[in-house]
């Protein structure tokens, strides 16, 4: 017969997914990994809601992205919206609920965010995120503490040959700052760096008015990625106190990440700038050469907290959970599977003993799983193995399943048949 | 070290394209764009050659399975894919272009007639364009032989491109706006970018003299 490719209501809507038990335990184990790091660092998780008023999710995003959220009316006609990413909440929070509190605030979360988006590999509609926001501190070592802690959460899963581009958002705003353009102009020059469209760049820069070494500083960034050395390059290619700052504090966070015993790990890019209109000093971005799409980011935002209307400098940075996973398989790294349960089932009359003893075994850390169903021998051995529990134990006479391979054991003082 | 995986687009882009490679020194031996093989040369070092077909290159190279691509313009503001843009390459230029049956004796957007149909198979693209000009349409996908659609009356007008215009004058068509022009792009994956950066440097810096000195010797 034809399938039906129409709507059913059983399908998940696209861009979403079902984790089945061997890949919840392994979204799982990642979890866990990454947020006892961050709690090692001093970093306390937070959870904030996963609708909000789409006004406070906005502040500092820029349209592209409210584009991409999901958004809805409550009932007193208030425009709601599910969360996008974690740092406009994370902000709001602060804001709202730490004000006047010690500074600086560690804070960490696990969340998922939606974004309406084509869906493809490593991008979906509803997707998981772990990360940190580091509040109060405009210290270069909150930049280096940050990226350092990208990286060991990387390393602590296991992930091998992985890369961070560090730019500086603020080396392109000076730049821009001091050139006459109009503002539509300068946000389609950024949009270009971030896409990495250097053909559209080219035809801007040379639609301009702008003078030689003017074109020759902006058509020179793609080219700015290295180690150090490309800090001195830069130095030459500008004149405005901005950038010259921007690339002073790249110095100094490199300096910082060398003694931190980090900077292999990294490769300075001054064209990174990241997408997000919020961001004013550092950013950065970890990739593989497994994945085609990057794996983690982040940044320093100064100015959003004060748009929620208590200023503060703050910085962080998160981690995509599935883009990890997908990472991972495709390095080859085992993550751990489901483990293999023991299976209890009984004869009538021991159904007492065969409960205790399942009590037992889970005290000991063992999972068990005990028959409910009144069934035939054979049916539960059937289940049983089909399910491919690790170990199969029967309680009750031996006569019933002389039909199998068995063995006889102790446990707990009480006779137990194990099946083979 | 692995091989510098490359899509290499089939159809009228390929040997000139290959040409191109080829006086760089990436391309060393023969490739054909009616080779069997998909995938060629991979058991080289260097390079590794992937034969897709035109509207699929930016796919392999978004999703990394090509490190690097070569796609006409016109391909790539349909995809809107995410993929870095790093070089024109001047080939295959041509032109994204509205056209109408002479009959209609239209030869500008204001002139015409509300409610239209176009048929084209730059679905995204035309729509785009028609609506940023006030223009309402109906647009209707088709993969080939776009320019039969007026004349068997499925559409009013195309969205096509056009290198010389004679597929045009041949069905009676006239061009009355251009949206955008086209040529052959180096297009590279956002990852692949930054971990083989001075591999695609050295491919990107070639071309770049090569297209230079085509320059100077015309």
């Amino acid at each position: 017969m034809e399938r039906d490719l129409t709507f059913n209501k059983m399908q998940t809507p696209s861009g979403t997914k079902d984790y089945l038990p061997a890949e919840a335990k392994k979204k799982r184990y990642l979890e866990e990994q990454i947020i006892s790091l961050f709690s090692e660092w001093g970093y306390q998780e937070v959870i904030t809601p996963t609708f909000e008023f789409f006004s406070a999710l906005s502040i500092g995003t820029g349209s592209e992205l409210q584009e991409k959220m999901y958004k809805f009316f409550n009932r007193q006609g208030e425009i709601m919206a599910l969360r996008p990413e974690m740092t406009a909440p994370i902000a709001r929070l602060v804001t709202n609920r730490f004000s006047g509190q010690e500074i600086p605030l560690r804070l960490s979360y696990l969340a998922n965010v939606f974004r309406y988006e084509a869906p493809l590999a490593g991008r979906k509609r509803e997707f998981y995120q772990a990360g940190v926001e580091l509040i109060g501190c405009e210290e270069s070592l909150a930049d280096a503490e940050i990226i350092a802690l990208a990286i060991e959460a990387l390393e602590r899963v296991g992930l091998k040959n992985f890369s961070l581009d560090i730019g500086q958002v603020d080396y392109f705003m000076g730049l821009m700052e001091k050139m006459e353009l109009e503002p539509e102009v300068k946000s389609k020059l950024k949009k270009c760096l971030t896409k990495k469209d250097f053909v559209a760049l080219e035809n801007l820069v040379s639609n301009t008015a702008l003078s030689d070494s003017e074109q020759e500083a902006i058509l020179s960034l793609p080219k700015l990625r290295g180690g150090k050395e490309i800090i001195k390059q830069a130095k030459e290619l500008i004149v405005n106190g901005k950038s010259q700052a921007a690339l002073e504090s790249l110095e100094d966070i490199y300096q910082q990440l060398e003694e931190l015993g980090v900077a292999e790990q990294v490769t300075l890019d001054l064209s990174t700038l990241r997408g997000l209109d919020y961001y004013t000093g550092i950013v950065f971005e970890g990739y593989t050469n497994d994945l085609g799409f990057t794996i983690c980011g982040g940044g320093r935002y100064d100015n959003l907290l004060g748009e929620f209307g208590e200023p503060n400098p703050a910085i962080g940075f998160s981690v995509g959970i599935d883009r990890l996973i997908l990472s991972l398989e495709n390095q080859g790294v085992k993550l751990p599977t489901v483990e293999e349960d023991t299976f209890i089932f009984y004869a009538k009359d021991y159904r007492q003993q065969a409960i205790e003893l399942a009590r037992r075994l889970r005290q000991k850390g063992e999972q068990v799983v005990l028959e409910v169903k009144e069934r035939s021998v054979a049916a539960s051995i059937d289940y049983a193995q089909q399910k491919e529990m690790g170990r199969i134990i029967y309680l009750g006479t031996v006569d019933e399943i002389n039909n199998w391979d068995y063995q006889l054991e102790t446990l707990f003082g009480q006779e137990v048949v194990i099946i083979e | 070290m692995k091989p510098l995986k490359i899509a290499l687009p089939k159809g009228r882009l390929f040997d000139p394209v290959v040409e191109m490679l080829r006086e760089i020194g990436v391309v060393k031996g023969d490739l054909s764009d009616d080779s069997r093989k998909l995938v060629l040369n991979c058991e080289d070092q260097e390079y590794c050659f992937i034969l897709a077909k035109a509207v699929d290159v930016p796919t392999y190279v978004e999703y990394g399975a090509a490190d690097i691509g070569i796609s006409g313009k016109d391909v790539l503001l349909e995809a809107q894919k995410n993929v870095c843009e790093l070089l024109d390459l001047g080939l295959g230029s041509c032109r994204l272009v509205v056209a109408v049956p002479e009959e209609l004796g239209v030869s500008s957007l204001e002139e015409l007639p509300t409610l239209l149909r176009v048929a084209t198979s730059y679905p995204r693209v035309a729509e785009e364009f028609l609506n940023q000009q006030g223009i309402q349409v109906e647009v209707i996908e088709l993969n080939g032989s776009i320019e039969l659609a007026p004349t068997v009356g499925l559409a009013e007008m195309i969205v096509d491109i056009t290198s010389t215009g004679t597929t045009l004058r041949k069905n009676n068509l006239v061009e009355i706006a251009e949206i955008a022009k086209s040529s052959a792009r180096l297009i590279v994956n956002q990852v692949s970018y930054k971990t083989k950066f001075e591999r695609i440097q050295k491919i990107s810096n070639g071309l770049k003299r090569s297209l230079n000195a085509d320059v100077e010797n015309n």
